[in-house]
């Protein structure tokens, strides 16, 4: 589609301020209202509180009614406001160098950053406990600052790795994840059920627990039902930057009625739209992803090559660990079923081989014709490897996720025009 | 002293040329058992009737394949060790065990000796120690102590007897009781810390008995006269120190490390394995709770270590080695520099890469500066001109 600068120059405005989705702006003012509650209940009632990594079973707090955040989706609302290079500098004055993973620890920043008071959402309140993985030594070092308990979880290693661990997920799980490393997983969680119940005052009703196992996997099934839309439909229904946001937005309170009615919002809105033809982008030409994290602290960038070339973003690890990671089927013990639903995830994604595998799989799936892969995360050469020799070119994108201080927004532009005109274009000819 | 220079001079030589024993050990039949990392117990190793050798990285070597491969924020350590098993300097092994801190490579070489890359590349076993005390874990360390057991039995073809086992730890805790000895004259100042680091390191690549009588004919030779008064300096160091760069030249500038917290030096012996419990419940002691590694042993301990050596009175200053591949030290440090400023303790921090020519200019430079402050306050105090 050509169009003159003035139209191409509305175009861009009304690209900027367009949100496609309803359910963005649900999804939003839940939040809001969501963490406003939860400051309120902390703050004000001295409930006890919780900070967790990424791959900790919040459904246990969830089964608890233990108020809780983690610490990366706090992170993402800080880059997404823009304050992630002044958070980083921040705890660059503390001493903690800047080679040092900004990933989870932006969120500890605004909790101990006393004197900016212009914080995400009005800032994050002090935790009485704190589980994350063994080897994330920055929430360690933080929850000992602030004098919470700290829960960590030592991670076993994968020693009998399966390529196509995504097709034996859902009832396989005790072969694909290994009945020893389940089990001290599941020595793990006792502990940490035991912290927790300290904390709630109440013991865990594990009827309750397997109810909430259970509606993760309803949820998740509900985006396997979107992924699928996605990846079938003519064009791109919904931008990439909307799904990331509603599927993590959604996946940081998995468990809950909110979080599976929101996505059961999602995949109807997505459905409608494919059915009616209403595309992200009309005059798609180039599909692509993200291999790897996603760029959090831009997520509009992108729109610019929608105008420029009608390239569009179709895919996202996201979305699809959802789909393929979690879903554990067939439990007699719901913890356990927790056990194997963490005892590998995300590291699934970075594994030699199965990063690939998977990689080349959501490639085919999705009909992309090359990718974006951001620097620093482990195992992407590998897949970015693997892409390249099935065809998908890919580019090595040279920037943090999440900490703004990297960005340089003509050299990047100057960058992704340069792969998309030279290595895309001539890929999609083939 | 003639035997001095012979005792040194060799376990300097197999400190310098790490494959020279294994080398030896093979051109008289024997059979090697490589580990990957410190926490691997030697000792099952010995008991099963193998040469145990530990596999070092080599930053100095151009790692052409491993950049092929592998991605910057892994650590240069792993870089360095797949390089070595691309260039098949493995494919004398029989079996390669790797501790816990070194599953990503584990990962890599899996899969690229999948893709059929690395032909000559011997069978890996993964030793998933978690060096921890929670109870929780227990059941898991017995059982992978367990694993590697039988799995070196398999490779052996016999099972490993008590017998063998016991003479095995006795053997090992031999070593260590002289590398201890070394520790306690290297802190009263009678030996460098880069000879203390070649003469610790040459451990890990020699038969144990060859080792022990080599460091003990040393530590027999070397009651000699302390050296010159010079700053008593304790190092810390986020990465794994395979070599002696750091040592060097922060004694050339006129300094003297007493201790480093890393396991290719001070930390290397810990106590022994204990000889009043049963072998297996004696060795999981010992590895999961009393052996330094990259990062992961119990990082209380490690901590307590450091903070209690650097408050020595003998301590006349502390140089953190913080390069910056670093991803989990530095979180610690601001703590760790705060105790020290508390303390008054003089303290240098070195960011840059030693292992580059730049970074040894910096490094040679900062320490000079440092040493100069040490000497300087030290007049101070002492109210007279030197
Ligand atoms: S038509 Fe689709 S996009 Fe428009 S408001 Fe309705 S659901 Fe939302
Ligand atoms: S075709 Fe795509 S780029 Fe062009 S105006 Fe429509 S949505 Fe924007």
């Amino acid at each position: 589609m050509s169009m003159n600068p003035e139209d191409r120059e509305s175009s861009r405005k009304r690209h900027e301020a367009q949100t496609q989705l309803d359910v963005s702006r649900t999804l939003r003012a839940y939040q809001k209202q969501w963490f406003a509650n939860l400051r309120r209940e902390v703050i004000e009632e001295g409930r006890p509180f919780a900070i967790s990594g990424p791959n900790v079973p919040h459904e246990i707090w969830e089964a608890l009614d233990i108020p809780f955040i983690t610490d990366v989706w706090y992170t993402g609302l800080v880059a997404a406001r823009r304050q992630s290079g002044y958070y980083s500098d921040f705890l660059t004055r503390e001493g903690y160098h800047e080679n040092l993973s900004r990933y989870s620890a932006l969120t500890w920043a605004v909790l101990l950053d006393e004197e900016n008071t212009d914080k995400p959402w009005g800032g994050v309140p002090r935790p009485s406990l704190v589980c994350t993985s063994q080897q994330d030594r920055s929430a360690a070092v933080m929850a000992a600052r602030v004098g919470a308990v700290f829960v960590p979880l030592e991670t076993p290693v994968l020693d009998k790795p399966q390529l196509d661990w995504w097709k034996r997920s859902r009832w396989q799980w005790e072969d694909l994840d290994g009945e020893h490393r389940i089990d001290v997983m599941l020595e793990q969680y006792r502990e940490l059920v035991s912290a927790s119940e300290a904390i709630a005052g109440k013991k865990l009703d594990i009827d309750l627990l397997r109810e909430i196992v259970d509606r993760v996997n309803r949820q998740e099934e509900l985006f396997d039902e979107v992924r699928d839309i996605i990846a079938t439909a003519p064009k791109l229904p919904v931008r990439l930057g909307e799904v990331m946001s509603q599927v993590m937005g959604i996946q940081w309170h998995r468990g809950t009625e909110w979080a599976y009615e929101q996505a059961r919002a999602f995949r109807d809105e997505v459905k409608h739209r494919a059915d009616n033809q209403m595309w992200a982008c009309p005059n798609e030409q180039y599909r692509l992803m993200y291999v790897g994290q996603g760029l959090w602290q831009n997520l509009g960038f992108f729109t610019e090559f929608e105008e420029k070339y009608g390239a569009v973003f179709v895919r996202s690890n996201y979305l699809s660990i959802a789909v393929d990671g979690y879903i554990r089927y067939g439990a007699k013990d719901p913890l356990r079923a927790l056990a194997s639903r963490y005892v590998t995830m995300s590291e699934q994604m970075h594994i030699p081989g199965l990063g690939s595998a998977w990689a080349i799989e959501e490639a085919r799936r999705n009909r992309v014709v090359g990718g974006l892969s951001i620097r620093g995360w482990w195992g992407g050469k590998m897949i970015n490897l693997a892409l390249e020799e099935e065809g998908i070119p890919i580019l090595d994108f040279p920037v943090d996720a999440v900490d703004g201080n990297t960005w340089d927004q003509a050299r990047i532009s100057a960058l992704v025009s340069d792969f998309i005109e030279n290595r895309v274009i001539p890929a999609a000819r083939r | 002293m003639p035997l001095e220079a012979g005792h040194f001079a060799k376990l300097k030589a197999h400190y310098t040329d790490r494959a020279r024993a294994m080398k030896q050990a093979r051109a008289q039949g024997g059979r090697i058992v490589a580990r990957v990392g410190s926490a691997v117990p030697a000792e099952l190793i010995l008991a099963a009737g193998f040469m145990p050798v530990l596999v070092a990285a080599d930053r100095s070597r151009a790692a052409p394949t491993a950049a092929k491969y592998i991605d910057d924020v892994v650590p240069p350590e792993t870089h360095a060790l797949f390089e070595a098993a691309a260039q098949g300097d493995f494919d004398e092994v029989e079996l390669l065990v790797l501790s816990r801190v070194y599953d990503k490579l584990y990962f890599y070489l899996k899969e690229i000796y999948r893709q059929g890359l690395l032909p000559g590349l011997p069978p890996l076993h993964m030793f998933d120690l978690m060096q921890n005390r929670r109870a929780a874990l227990t059941r898991y360390n017995e059982d992978r102590l367990l694993d590697l057991r039988l799995r070196l039995e398999r490779a052996a073809g016999a099972p490993i007897s008590d017998a063998a086992l016991r003479e095995a730890i006795v053997l090992c805790n031999r070593a260590r009781a002289a590398q201890r000895a070394l520790l306690d004259l290297r802190w009263q100042g009678h030996i460098d810390g880069e000879a203390a680091m070649q003469a610790i390191g040459a451990g890990y690549f020699m038969h144990p008995a060859d080792y022990a009588e080599a460091l003990e004919g040393y530590l027999a030779q070397l009651h000699a006269g302390k050296g010159a008064a010079r700053p008593r300096l304790l190092l810390a160091t986020a990465e794994p120190l395979t070599h002696t760069t750091l040592h060097e030249a922060v004694e050339r500038a006129g300094g003297r490390i007493v201790a480093e917290d890393d396991w290719w030096g001070a930390r290397a012996p810990g106590g022994d394995v204990s000889l009043d419990l049963p072998p297996m419940e004696a060795l999981l002691a010992k590895y999961c709770f009393d052996t330094a590694t990259a990062d992961s042993y119990p990082v209380e301990d490690r901590l307590a270590w450091f903070e209690e050596a650097a408050q020595r009175s003998d301590v006349d200053g502390v140089i953190f080695y913080i390069p910056p591949s670093d991803l989990q030290y530095g979180w610690d440090y601001p703590r760790l520099r705060a105790r020290l400023q508390e303390q008054a303790k003089p303290f240098l921090l070195i960011r840059q890469d030693a292992s580059t020519s730049s970074g040894r200019v910096h490094l040679a430079e900062e320490a000079a500066n440092f040493i100069g402050q040490i000497r300087g306050s030290r007049v101070d105090k002492a109210g007279a001109a030197p």
